[in-house]
Parts: C-alpha cells; sequence; structure tokens
C-alpha cells in the first residue's frame, strides 16, 4: 500500500514531466484547455467589436474578413460574442467547481476520518443530493430565486459537491488506514496533522483529476441552463443563449448555431482529455495497455 | 518416450528477452521440477509452452508435443490440445476461477470443451472429478461460487478442471504457494496422487527447492530467462555444478544454511534479481556470481550429459555437499 | 465481507433469502428517507422567498384584497409545515393538486406529458445501448489495433457533443437540409401512431448518442478488465478458443461494472430529455417543467422535481437489486 502512495506522490511530481510523453489524451486536453484559457484572458481586455453592439443593416451577415463568423440577428459580432461568452462559462465554471471543491472536499475527509454516525451522516446527505441530477436541482432553484448567473454558478456548484466528496473520501479512505498513517497516530500525531500533512498531499491528485473532469460537466451544465434561459439572462453573451437565438434562424443561418454549439463541444472534450489523461497518468493501473 | 521437447524457446516482449533459448525435455509420465527465482522467466515459459503467453509477448523456437509442433498453431488448433492432451494448474486460486459462475460449471465447462457427453454424462464426470480431488459432498459443493470455498478447495476445483481429460501433461504453475502453509503439503500430496493415478507427466514450476525435490526425479534451474542447470534431483542436490544453484540451496533452509545462521548471517545471494532488460551480457549470473572471470562476458552453453549445467568455471562435483538434508527430509 | 477464505458461508438457500430480505428492506426504507429528504430539500428552496405566488400569479395590478382571497384559497396563508404535509399527503394519495396558473388539475396534464417523455427516454435508452455494446466490445477486442484506438477517440467526441448541440446539428442536417423528419413539434398518439415516432427519432438520437457513448467507454473497460482476468486464461487452459471463452465469461462479468453505470445513465436520459423537449419542442415533461418555471407556478415545479427525482431514486434501486441478483458476491451484507 505504501508503496502505490509513493508512486502516487512521485507521480505529482513528475506529472508536468510526463505530460508530454505519458498521455497524448492529456498533452491534447492541455493543449485545448490552454488555447480556451487564452482566448478568455485576450477577451478581458480586447474583442474584435464590442459582444453587444447592435449594427443595423449588418445582420445575419456570412463570415468575411470583418466578421470571421459572421453576424447575428442585431449584427451583432459572433466572434467578438464568443469570446466574450467564453469569459462568463470559465467564470461560472470556475465558481461551481470551487463551491463544490471547498465543500465536497472537507466533507469527504470528514466522512472518511470519522466513521460512524458523523461519517455516515455526511454521506447519506451526499447521496441525497446525488439523487438529484445537477440540471434538476439547478432548474429547482432558478424557478426559487430567478434566472441569473449566480443562481446558476451555486445550482450546479451545490449539486457537484457529492462527487468532489465521494471522491475524496474514497481516496482518503485507504490512506488513513494505511501503516504510516497508523504509525502517525501511535505518535499521537493530531487528526488535523494526519489529514494536513499524511492524507491531503496523497488526495491531492484525485482532486485535481476531479476538478478537470467537473469543469468538462459544469461547463456543459452551463451552457444548457443558458440555453434554456435559466442562466445569464440576455442581451449578456453567453455560449447556450447565442445557440437558442440561432435556433430561430437555422433556415436563414445554420453556421450562426455552429459557431457556439463547437464552443461548447470542444471545451467540454478539452476537460474531459485533460482529466482523462491526468487520471490515467497519476493511475497507470487504470490505463488501458494500448 | 519423449513426450514434449523445448528447443530455443525464445520469448521475447517489447524488445527485451524474458526467455533466451531454453532446451528440455520431458518424457511420458516423468515428473519434472522447473525452479527459480521470481523474474527467472518459469511461468512465461509454461505460458508458452500453452500458447497462453500474454498479449504483446512473441514466441519463437520449437516445442514438440506428441510429436505435433506446437509453436505458430492457431488459436482453435491449440485449442483442441490445451485442456485435452496438456493442462495447467495455476498460481492463484482466488483469480482462476471465475466468480460468477458456480465450481461446478466450471469443471462441466472443461469437461465438453474436449467430450461429446450429455449434459448428465458432462455432470457425472464432474461430480467423480470433485470427489477425486476431495470434497467429501461434491452434489452440493459443486453449486458453491468460488468466494464460497477456501483456498485450498479452490485450488481442488483448478486441479479437477486440468484433470477434466485426462491430459498426458499437466503444468503446475507455484501451484501451492498461495495456499496457507497447512494446506500446501496436502495439496501438493494430492497432485502428486492423481498424477501419478493418471499416468500423466508434470512440469512443476516453483521457488521452493523443498517442493519440487519432495515430487520430481529433475530438477530444471533458471535463472535470467536461461537454464542453468539440469540434473536429476539427487545430483543438484548434492553436486549443483553451477554456482547459482549452489547460491539457491545456500539460501534455502537446509543443513548447509546453518553454519551461517550460528554465525549470526543470513545467508543470501549477492545482489538481487535485474528487471527484464537489466541483465548483463554474457552469462546472465554475472556480477553476482563469486566465481565469475574474464570468459563470463561470452554466454556459455548448457553443457553435458545427464547432468547439464551452463558455467565456464562450475564447481567440482562433490565439492559442495549441502543438498543431504533435503534427501533425508 | 462474504465469506473468508478458511471459513466458506454455508449455502442455506433461506438465509441467502433472508439476507437478500433484509437488504432489500434496508434499501427500502433508505429509499423512503431519500424521498423524504429531497422533498423537504425542494419544498424549502421554492417555499423560502418573501413574495406571494397569488401576487405574482395576480400581477402587480391587483387590489390587496383579491390577493389575499387567493392566498386563502390556495392555503398559503397557513404555515409552511402545514403547507408541507398538505402537498405530500396530495402526493401519495396521488393529487397531485391544482395548477397555480390556470387553476386545473396537474395530474392530466403531467400524464400527456409522459406519454412524450416516456417513450422519448425509452428510446434513447435503446439506442444507447444499440451504440454502446457493439462500440465498446469492438474496442477492447481491437484494443491494440488502430481501428480500435479510432473507435475509442469517437466515442471521447460523442460524450463531449452535449446532447442540445447534437440535437441542433442534426436538425441542421437531417430536417432543414435533408427535410427527411420533422425539425420539431410532436403528433400525438392518438392521432398517428407512426407521425408521433417520427417525431421522436431526432431527439431519441440526440439523447442516445451521448449517453451510448459514456456507456461504450464502460463497457470496453469491463470487457479488457475480462479479457485480463485470471479465469479467461483458465478457460482457454481448458481448450476453450479465445472468442468462445470471452462469450462464455465475458457477458456476465462485463455486465456487472456496466449495470452499475446504467443507473446513473437513467438519470442522465431523463434529466436530458427535459433539455432535448426543449430543442424540439416537444410538449413533455420537460417541457411542463419548463413553462412552470417560467409562469412561477411552484406547485407544478415541485411536483415534477419529485417525479423525477422518484423515478432516479427507484431506477437506481433496480439496477442494485439486478447487481445482486447478476454478482453472487453480494449476497450477504453490504
Amino acid at each position: 500500500m505504501s508503496l502505490e502512495l509513493g508512486l502516487h506522490a512521485a507521480a505529482t511530481r513528475s506529472t508536468v514531466r510526463r505530460l508530454v510523453g505519458g498521455s497524448p489524451s492529456a498533452l491534447f486536453g492541455g493543449l485545448v484547455v490552454g488555447v480556451i484559457l487564452l482566448v478568455a484572458v485576450v477577451a478581458v481586455f480586447w474583442t474584435p467589436y464590442g459582444p453587444l453592439t447592435v449594427s443595423t443593416g449588418k445582420e445575419l451577415l456570412p463570415p468575411s474578413a470583418a466578421h470571421l463568423m459572421g453576424t447575428d440577428e442585431y449584427g451583432r459580432d459572433v466572434l467578438s460574442r464568443l469570446m466574450s461568452g467564453t469569459d462568463l462559462t470559465l467564470l461560472s465554471s470556475l465558481g461551481a467547481v470551487l463551491i463544490a471543491g471547498l465543500v465536497g472536499v472537507p466533507a469527504g475527509l470528514l466522512a472518511a476520518s470519522r466513521r460512524g454516525a458523523v461519517g455516515e451522516t455526511i454521506m447519506r446527505l451526499a447521496d441525497l443530493v446525488y439523487s438529484f441530477p445537477a440540471l434538476l436541482a439547478a432548474i429547482t432553484l432558478v424557478a426559487a430565486f430567478g434566472a441569473s448567473t449566480v443562481t446558476a454558478t451555486v445550482a450546479i456548484g451545490v449539486a457537484s459537491i457529492p462527487s468532489f466528496a465521494r471522491v475524496t473520501r474514497s481516496a482518503a479512505l485507504p490512506i488513513l488506514a494505511s501503516e504510516y498513517v497508523q504509525a502517525a497516530r501511535a505518535y499521537g500525531r493530531s487528526p488535523l496533522a494526519i489529514l494536513r500533512r499524511h492524507v491531503l498531499p496523497n488526495v491531492a491528485p484525485f482532486i485535481i483529476v476531479q476538478v478537470s473532469l467537473l469543469l468538462s460537466v459544469t461547463v456543459l451544465a452551463v451552457a444548457a441552463l443558458s440555453y434554456l434561459g435559466l442562466g445569464t439572462p440576455p442581451p449578456t453573451a453567453t455560449w447556450g443563449g447565442m445557440l437558442e437565438n440561432a435556433q430561430s434562424y437555422l433556415y436563414q443561418d445554420p453556421l450562426l448555431a455552429v459557431w457556439p454549439g463547437l464552443a461548447i463541444a470542444v471545451s467540454v472534450l478539452g476537460f474531459n482529455a485533460l482529466g482523462d489523461g491526468l487520471r490515467d497518468l497519476l493511475d497507470p493501473t487504470l490505463r488501458g495497455r494500448s | 518416450m519423449t513426450l514434449l521437447r523445448v528447443t530455443g524457446l525464445k520469448v521475447e516482449t517489447g524488445g527485451l528477452p524474458v526467455l533466451r533459448g531454453v532446451d528440455f525435455e520431458v518424457s511420458a509420465g516423468e515428473r519434472v521440477g522447473l525452479i527459480g527465482e521470481s523474474g527467472s522467466g518459469k511461468t512465461v515459459a509454461a505460458l508458452a509452452i500453452m500458447g497462453l503467453q500474454p498479449e504483446g509477448f512473441a514466441v519463437q523456437g520449437s516445442v514438440e508435443f506428441e510429436g505435433g509442433q506446437l509453436v505458430g498453431l492457431s488459436d482453435r488448433e491449440f485449442s483442441a490440445i490445451r485442456g485435452a492432451r496438456m493442462a495447467m494448474v495455476f498460481q492463484e486460486p482466488m483469480t482462476a476461477l471465475d466468480p460468477l459462475m458456480r465450481v461446478g460449471q466450471q469443471i462441466v465447462d472443461a469437461v465438453r470443451a474436449h467430450r461429446r457427453l450429455s449434459r448428465s454424462g458432462a455432470r457425472r464426470r464432474m461430480l467423480e472429478l470433485m470427489s477425486r480431488v476431495g470434497f467429501p459432498s461434491p452434489e452440493e459443493q459443486s453449486r458453491r461460487f468460488p468466494h464460497q470455498l477456501s483456498g485450498g478447495q479452490r485450488q481442488r476445483v483448478v486441479i479437477a478442471i486440468a484433470l477434466a481429460c485426462d491430459p498426458a501433461l499437466i503444468l503446475a504453475d507455484e501451484p501451492t504457494t498461495a495456499l496457507d502453509v497447512t494446506v500446501q503439503a496436502q495439496v501438493l500430496a494430492l497432485l502428486q496422487r492423481l498424477v501419478a493415478e493418471e499416468g500423466s507427466a508434470l512440469l512443476l514450476i516453483s521457488h521452493d527447492l523443498a517442493v519440487v525435490s519432495s515430487v520430481c526425479r529433475r530438477v530444471l534451474v533458471m535463472y535470467g530467462g536461461t537454464l542453468v542447470e539440469a540434473a536429476s534431483t539427487e545430483e543438484i542436490l548434492e553436486a549443483p555444478r553451477h554456482p547459482y544453484t549452489a547460491a539457491l540451496l545456500e539460501t534455502s533452509a537446509g543443513i548447509g544454511a546453518r553454519s551461517q545462521l550460528a554465525a549470526g548471517r543470513l545467508p543470501t545471494i549477492p545482489g538481487s534479481v535485474p528487471s527484464l532488460g537489466g541483465f548483463p551480457e554474457g552469462c546472465v549470473f554475472r556480477g553476482r556470481c563469486p566465481r565469475e572471470q574474464a570468459r563470463c562476458q561470452e554466454a556459455p552453453p548448457l553443457v553435458g550429459d545427464g547432468h547439464q549445467f551452463a558455467c565456464w568455471f562450475p564447481l567440482h562435483p562433490g565439492s559442495a555437499s549441502l543438498g543431504r538434508s533435503y534427501i533425508g527430509r | 465481507m462474504a465469506g473468508s477464505p478458511l471459513l466458506p458461508a454455508e449455502d442455506a438457500p433461506d438465509r441467502r433469502d433472508l439476507a437478500f430480505l433484509r437488504f432489500l428492506a434496508r434499501r427500502l426504507v433508505a429509499m423512503v428517507l431519500t424521498l423524504f429528504g429531497a422533498s423537504v430539500l425542494v419544498f424549502t428552496v421554492l417555499n423560502i422567498l418573501p413574495g406571494s405566488p397569488a401576487q405574482v400569479i395576480l400581477g402587480t395590478q391587483a387590489t390587496p384584497a383579491s390577493v389575499r382571497e387567493l392566498t386563502i384559497k390556495l392555503g398559503l396563508n397557513q404555515p409552511l409545515p402545514l403547507q408541507y404535509l398538505h402537498w405530500i399527503a396530495g402526493l401519495l394519495s396521488l393529487h397531485l393538486g391544482n395548477s397555480y396558473i390556470s387553476g386545473q388539475p396537474i395530474a392530466p396534464e403531467l400524464e400527456a406529458a409522459l406519454a412524450v417523455t416516456g417513450p422519448l427516454v425509452a428510446l434513447g435508452l435503446l439506442f444507447g445501448l444499440a451504440i454502446a455494446v457493439p462500440t465498446g466490445i469492438l474496442s477492447a477486442l481491437r484494443h491494440r489495433r488502430a481501428s480500435g484506438a479510432w473507435l475509442a477517440a469517437a466515442t471521447q467526441v460523442g460524450i463531449a457533443i452535449p446532447n442540445f448541440v447534437l440535437g441542433i446539428l442534426l436538425i441542421i442536417v437531417v430536417a432543414v437540409d435533408w427535410r427527411l423528419l420533422p425539425a420539431s413539434g410532436f403528433i400525438p398518439w392518438s392521432q398517428s401512431v407512426g407521425g408521433a415516432l417520427r417525431s421522436l427519432v431526432l431527439p431519441a438520437i440526440s439523447l442516445g448518442l451521448v449517453e451510448g457513448a459514456i456507456l461504450s467507454r464502460y463497457v470496453r473497460t469491463a470487457i479488457l478488465g475480462v479479457m485480463r482476468a485470471d479465469y479467461l486464461r483458465t478457460a482457454r487452459a481448458k481448450g476453450l478458443p479465445a472468442g468462445r471463452a470471452l462469450v462464455r465469461h465475458g457477458v456476465r462479468n462485463a455486465s456487472v461494472p456496466v449495470l452499475t453505470v446504467l443507473g446513473l445513465e437513467l438519470s442522465g436520459l431523463i434529466i436530458g430529455a427535459v433539455v432535448i423537449e426543449a430543442v424540439f419542442t416537444l410538449p413533455g415533461v420537460g417541457s411542463l417543467l419548463l413553462s412552470s418555471v417560467a409562469n412561477r407556478d411552484l406547485i407544478t415545479v415541485q411536483d415534477i422535481v419529485m417525479l423525477v427525482a422518484t423515478v432516479v431514486v427507484v431506477a437506481n434501486l433496480v439496477v442494485d437489486l439486478l447487481y445482486r441478483i447478476v454478482d453472487p458476491r453480494l449476497e450477504v451484507g453490504g
């Protein structure tokens, strides 16, 4: 067991080095995520046009040198809106993952270290939230508090807490049962110190993987909510909202729907591939030996 | 009569040699031991003979069995031989059985793989096999799932599967290693008795010299994917010629080791078994061998008549009489 | 867990049945508790906000008197716990209550919606399985070859395409370009069964493809696991050819992990249906839910959310039971 844990620790240290040669999936995912982050940063400072700038007479233009992805039904530049939507998507997704992690990781650690009533209660609660598909929880919260970026972010975050709690707990359990933690207990090291010194470093890789995998889920959920009109309200540019608008013009301008669709799919693919690849790198036994 | 003739058997994976050309023979009804540390290639040798080498392992050379060449057979051709003429007992009874299938059914499958028996006929054969391997109430115990049996019982099931079609050769890969010490002797005795009753030949693979010497007349010693010595059990124990065999004898808890134990030292072979790609050029025992000289950079051939060994500077016959204790046991 | 290696478990059938019944009872209790917790959660979230539903229903022009009258009529002047009990008692006796907005009973409307969503989810699941099983097995069998790698990569991409994006792409190609199938809307079953099925084809494909892609990877992993299992080697040592050994031992063993995911997949399909119904403007449960949210028809929202949660929880229980039937190792305990 301790050998295995040692391997995990070593894996964390050399992850970056091995990224290049170890897993094509992680490399691909990392590249895609890198490009998305770059676009998001650029969009904060600069977009070709204002994402909300309406220009009459330039509605539904096909792609051109002036408008690389064309314009929408109000003559707004699609590329600019897509870039600005990247910011909102990432912010909302990261916010949701942050909420899920800040609650889920401590809850998982607690559930792992306190078996008995406390741990049982936590995992039952997690099961309870888990029986609620994230999107359903989000719809419920929106019904109560109205559609907004904050509601959508919080809703997705809350619904994602159990997956963090579960991953953390199942990663922490074998470490807490390991001989060196038993030894540390025997020395009289406090439970908190054990969690910090022994458990957290070994659980961290699993959490990192989970963050990446969960980001692909939250990106999708954010897009779905704004597509359903339950996320950030218009006219702010969101990928889902753009897709929803474009659906009214499928017969005139199908490309209008393709751009935001592509953006959503590529982001989900990127985070997913990164998470999968990282998991392969951290736990080579799971990898298909291909 | 030669049953199995292995010549120049080589196995490679990812460009690394696992077996470097192994030659030996097994006669009909003969019991031969194959001994070596883990990583010596003994399991791979058995799997290669059975045509069950893992994916990505390339087998070269020749394996003649009952007069036919096995290397290069298609899966279908091989399947006609496996289980029927040649069977295998595996090391891990925990995982060798399908956890979701009743053990009786798994034996029935083995019977019906080669025999055109009716459902009830196959069942009768299965019950007969189960009682032969020592299940007191086969009718009831055949309905159990593997997890409901003890390790020893599971290994008995695996042995029953191997015996299902009266094979001429049984390859047993560390059949007792995963078992409790008290059960090991029982299972070994059972295997020995059944092989004798059937008149099958046995290739017993083990790292444990005591196990092999109690069952087998002849012993093959393997190291680094090569045979380093092959002789009768008595000669191996009493007069090993290869330094590796001698070292192996030293480390086994026999009389030879006691003098060192008395001096407060646990006998070990210096160094450790290298990893797959890490064996030296020339003699594979170089670097760990106390008798190494310049000539050892060239691989020694397996020489000798009756008592074969692969060493440029063998021990003098009779210089080491370490193994007597085994015979006496 | 079950059966220590030294002390083989007794195989007495009645004891096993008893253990199974005990397990079932425990799971049923857990399920009821989960649903109870969920109902409290949903009710609290939806009713905690200040602001009277009556005000929302009547609009900003309404007089305070008429708002008060409607509040009393809807029973909204009672304390929240009482309102909760009222609602739950209604649900348990299958009285879903009346819509705040239309005043009509919710049940018939929900029933009509289920006639769309039920078949949609079932078709989606069928389509998903029809994709997942063959591709998963094939990519496992060919995992050392380029074709297997391509299949695995294709499922990876399939997972990444959200169902609503796929739905819109399908509309663009199949409905707009080829004019093969309707782009939206639903022909009721009573009018034309063929027409209803035609309007469900594209939605079911959009729904099933993604879930199928996810499932395909689990099938692949499960089959690979069986291919590398020691018992498969034992089977081949018996003389079973590789293919026959895989069929003999693979179906059961691979279905264990796949079953576990299937429970999750089902909740994915149900919630996916909500979105897909919006894409294809199908009058299903999802559309009803979304319009109720938009109208702040909270009682309808409550009912539908509980319905979906119940289906998800029950589906997971069924999967758990199946799991136990397939895997004898789980018969006692846990």
